[in-house]
């Protein structure tokens, strides 16, 4: 983890290029300097609002646009927004030709202020990028999750951290570029002097939006820290223990190899319809090595709470390994329930399980004393002694760090794996012998499909696993926030996800108050909730995001189809590709949608039918 | 749940005439030895005791001839070494881990077994653990020892019908079955060592 990139590095390279200041006096300022100054911040406002955007999405825009009383965040994105946009108009007109008479856009000196904006905007630019490694497109523009963070990102906090942070880089590079605009010149265009104080104005602008929304609603310190955290989308190198590693390579090797496994684990429930991956080879390796994982945090959390001095911390982390011996029990539990099933395809090794296995080797080696420990290393194996555990005052952040970190991940792939069985099962392929049926049910295969209280039965089992483990997590994320260990962003990163997640059943409820209502008529699939169920997407959250969103363009279209002219309504409602779109709208059964469909007078659509 | 599941098994193969009756002595390779009888380290009361099964089972599996006998007792070890694991995990004990992972891997040796188009299904019984009138619970390393060994055969055995396997559904399921039953070797040969 430590190795790779983070957002952060980037802001933080920013920000440091536009902290520096001229160690000479202030000189005269040349048209060159100010044409450099208004491309540099162009660019940077550019990165900027790219920036907005990322973590911006669509359903943050519509709520925009239908509140009635937006929250500070929200008024504050837009007017952000606009800031930069209105900067950006000012700057724009100046950046074509040639910095002065006779000088080349290469070779002209940059002054020092335009090369401080030019370099953060280029670190900004790398933040930005960074932050885009955990999307992509699909052929058909859709933005589509790449990483469990992608989730978070698009969270209202991270939003508003994202303003928090741009705004003091707005700030800095306002300063910085206002410097040049205002400088004493003999030669640089006046009116390009004018807009580039103009845009440092309205960068202003930005930051009192920003400021005015942060004195509000203040943006937490977790929430920038996760911000701040957010990593490169890369997968860590698989990494295999050698023998006899000090306690903060274990570490990093237990946090690499978790973090290897909450990405696998990711890739189960998409699959589980028809991946060969999803075998009972693969259900039973995985059970039975976080069994073992749980066991071996158990044991780690046991010998840190025998180290620690203060009584407070001690009590909290021996509540930390009885809730991990909870977490090992209920595994145990989802491995007993394995063996009364089997699947259609068998063999193969998801890479899930086989993570899971280095997962439970990686915190076995920092459990025990014997450095080269491992499930096949025979009996008398005594756990690690506390001096050889924290030797150092950092280890003991380090260790409940990657505790935090294998907990979490614990979690994370209990729910998968019970979304896998779920789905695997619908696609009947969750089988049990035929020989365990009751004699009254006569099938001539060796195998057929499990009955529904088995399949009930095992996804029981694996909810009390996500469930125990899930509130391991919670026990040592207090752990991790009374010392101050690094995994306190674990916490805001779950709280990020929880409250996007509740932020889109929210919008959704908004749209269709009436959603708990017993007898009402079943929703019609909008157009891309369609698209999500043609692709086989099962993802709820993605589904309920789809439901949202097709909700919200469903309001867009009536609010829109009040304002047409009859004839282009008719047109609209008879063309077979607004067709999808306009039955969602009809069948969403708002009072207004009717307006859509009426003709002005019946003889209208007579008229137009008779046309070719 | 286990014991009860283990029971209900028992009732329902009692039912079926399925329990073996010829309860013959171990041979003397699966017999603990007097010292290690007393080394074991688990202090809670155990519901079950599987050596007498173990040993008829690695006796069976001795004198298995044709594929599908092969096939028919390789699945009833598996089941029982299965069974045999889950009554035992305890992780207050010596060899938890060592227990979980070969536990996983039985029950994948058992299913691969499943697979084989010569295994005689109608014929097929679950293993039976119970304990014997008078007979002592092994310690855990001796169990864990026991279990290494039948599965040491059990990989020998099974690689061999491998061989001798004309159907490619049985060339597969012997030796997915032989590498799961090297992995429990694997990971309970240790469990004698000091």
């Amino acid at each position: 983890m430590s190795d790779r990139a983070i957002f952060g590095d980037f802001v933080n390279a920013a920000a440091k290029q536009l902290d520096a200041t001229d160690s000479g006096t202030r000189r005269v300022t040349t048209s060159a300097d100010v044409h450099y100054a208004v491309r540099a911040l162009l660019r940077m406002v550019t990165v900027m609002s790219r920036c907005i955007a990322v973590t911006d999405t669509s359903a943050n825009d519509m709520t925009w646009r239908y509140a009635r009383d937006p929250g500070a965040w929200t008024r504050a994105r837009a007017e952000a927004r606009q800031a930069l946009d209105n900067a950006a108009e000012f700057l724009r007109p100046h950046i074509r030709g040639r910095p002065g008479p006779g000088i080349s856009v290469s070779s002209a000196p940059k002054s020092a202020a335009a090369r401080r904006i030019a370099a953060a905007a280029l670190s900004l630019q790398a933040g930005h990028d960074l932050l885009q490694t955990h999307y992509s497109r699909k052929p058909n523009g859709l933005r589509e999750y790449r990483s469990p963070w992608a989730p978070a990102i698009g969270s209202d906090q991270v939003s508003s951290a994202m303003l928090t942070e741009l705004g003091k880089l707005a700030h800095r590079a306002a300063a910085q570029a206002s410097g040049v605009a205002l400088a004493p010149s003999p030669s640089a265009s006046w009116a390009a002097r004018r807009d580039l104080n103009t845009a440092c104005q309205w960068l202003w602008v930005f930051v009192g939006a920003v400021r005015s929304a942060q004195r509000d609603e203040p943006v937490p310190a977790a929430t920038r820290h996760l911000l701040r955290h957010i990593p490169l989308n890369t997968i860590p190198p698989r990494r295999v223990p050698v023998g006899g590693e000090p306690v903060p390579d274990l570490c990093d090797g237990v946090i690499s190899t978790a973090e290897r496994l909450r990405r696998a684990a990711r890739a189960l429930t998409p699959h589980a319809a028809w991946s060969p991956a999803m075998t009972i080879t693969s259900l039973t390796r995985t059970a039975g090595a976080a069994t073992v994982t749980s066991h071996n945090c158990e044991l780690l959390l046991t010998t840190l709470a025998e180290c620690e001095p203060a009584a407070q911390i001690r009590q909290q982390l021996l509540e930390c390994s009885a809730a991990a011996a909870r977490a090992r029990e209920s595994w145990l539990a989802a491995a007993y329930a394995l063996d009364n099933i089997t699947t259609d395809t068998r063999g193969y090794l998801s890479p899930a399980a086989a993570e899971t296995t280095g997962l439970a080797l990686w915190t076995g080696r920092l459990a025990f004393a014997n450095p080269e420990w491992r499930p096949s290393a025979g009996p008398r194996h005594p756990a690690r002694p506390p001096a050889s555990l924290i030797s150092a005052p950092e280890d003991m952040r380090r260790v409940v760090d990657a505790v935090h970190y294998t907990c979490d991940t614990l979690t994370s792939l209990a729910r998968a794996s019970r979304e896998q069985i779920r789905v695997a099962a619908r696609a009947s392929r969750i089988l049990v012998p035929t020989r365990t049926l009751p004699g009254s049910i006569d099938i001539p295969h060796p195998f057929a499909p499990a009955p529904d209280e088995h399949i009930a039965s095992l996804l029981s089992r694996y909810r009390d696993a996500a469930a125990a483990s899930s509130q391991a997590t919670k026990e040592v994320a207090v752990v991790a926030e009374t010392i101050h260990a690094p995994s306190q962003v674990l916490t805001a990163f779950r709280e990020a996800i929880q409250a996007a997640t509740g932020a889109t059943q929210r919008r959704a409820h908004q749209a269709n108050p009436n959603a708990d209502a017993p007898d009402r008529d079943p929703d019609l699939p909008g157009p891309l909730q369609s698209v999500l169920h043609q692709l086989g997407v099962t993802d709820r959250d993605l589904i309920a995001h789809a439901c949202a969103l097709d909700r919200d363009g469903a309001r867009l279209v009536i609010d829109a189809a009040e304002k047409l002219s009859p004839t282009r309504g008719r047109a609209t409602r008879q063309s077979l590709e607004a067709a999808p779109v306009v039955n969602h709208v009809l069948a969403s059964f708002d009072s207004r949608s009717a307006a859509f469909l009426r003709p002005q007078s019946p003889h209208d659509d007579r008229q137009h039918e008779a046309q070719p | 749940m286990l014991t009860h599941e283990t029971r209900k098994r028992t009732d329902q193969t009692s039912e079926t005439g399925r329990q073996y009756q010829d309860h013959k002595p171990a041979p003397p390779m699966c017999r603990p030895a007097r010292s290690q009888r007393h080394e074991c380290t688990n202090t809670e009361p155990l519901a079950e005791v599987t050596m007498s099964q173990i040993c008829e089972l690695h006796h069976r599996l001795g004198r298995a001839g044709n594929l599908p006998s092969v096939l028919a007792v390789a699945y009833e070890a598996f089941d029982g070494i299965l069974l045999a694991i889950r009554s035992r995990e305890n992780p207050a004990a010596d060899l938890f881990a060592a227990f979980v992972m070969a536990a996983a891997s039985a029950a994948d040796g058992r299913d691969a077994i499943t697979r084989a188009p010569s295994l005689p299904l109608s014929g097929l019984s679950h293993a039976v653990i119970t304990r014997q009138a008078g007979e002592p619970e092994p310690g855990i390393r001796v169990l864990a020892g026991s279990v290494a060994e039948l599965a040491r055969l059990l990989a020998g055995q099974l690689a061999q019908a491998e061989q001798a396997a004309a159907l490619a559904g049985d060339q597969n399921a012997c030796a997915q079955a032989a590498t799961c039953a090297r992995e429990i070797h694997t990971l309970l040969a240790g469990a004698t060592d000091e």
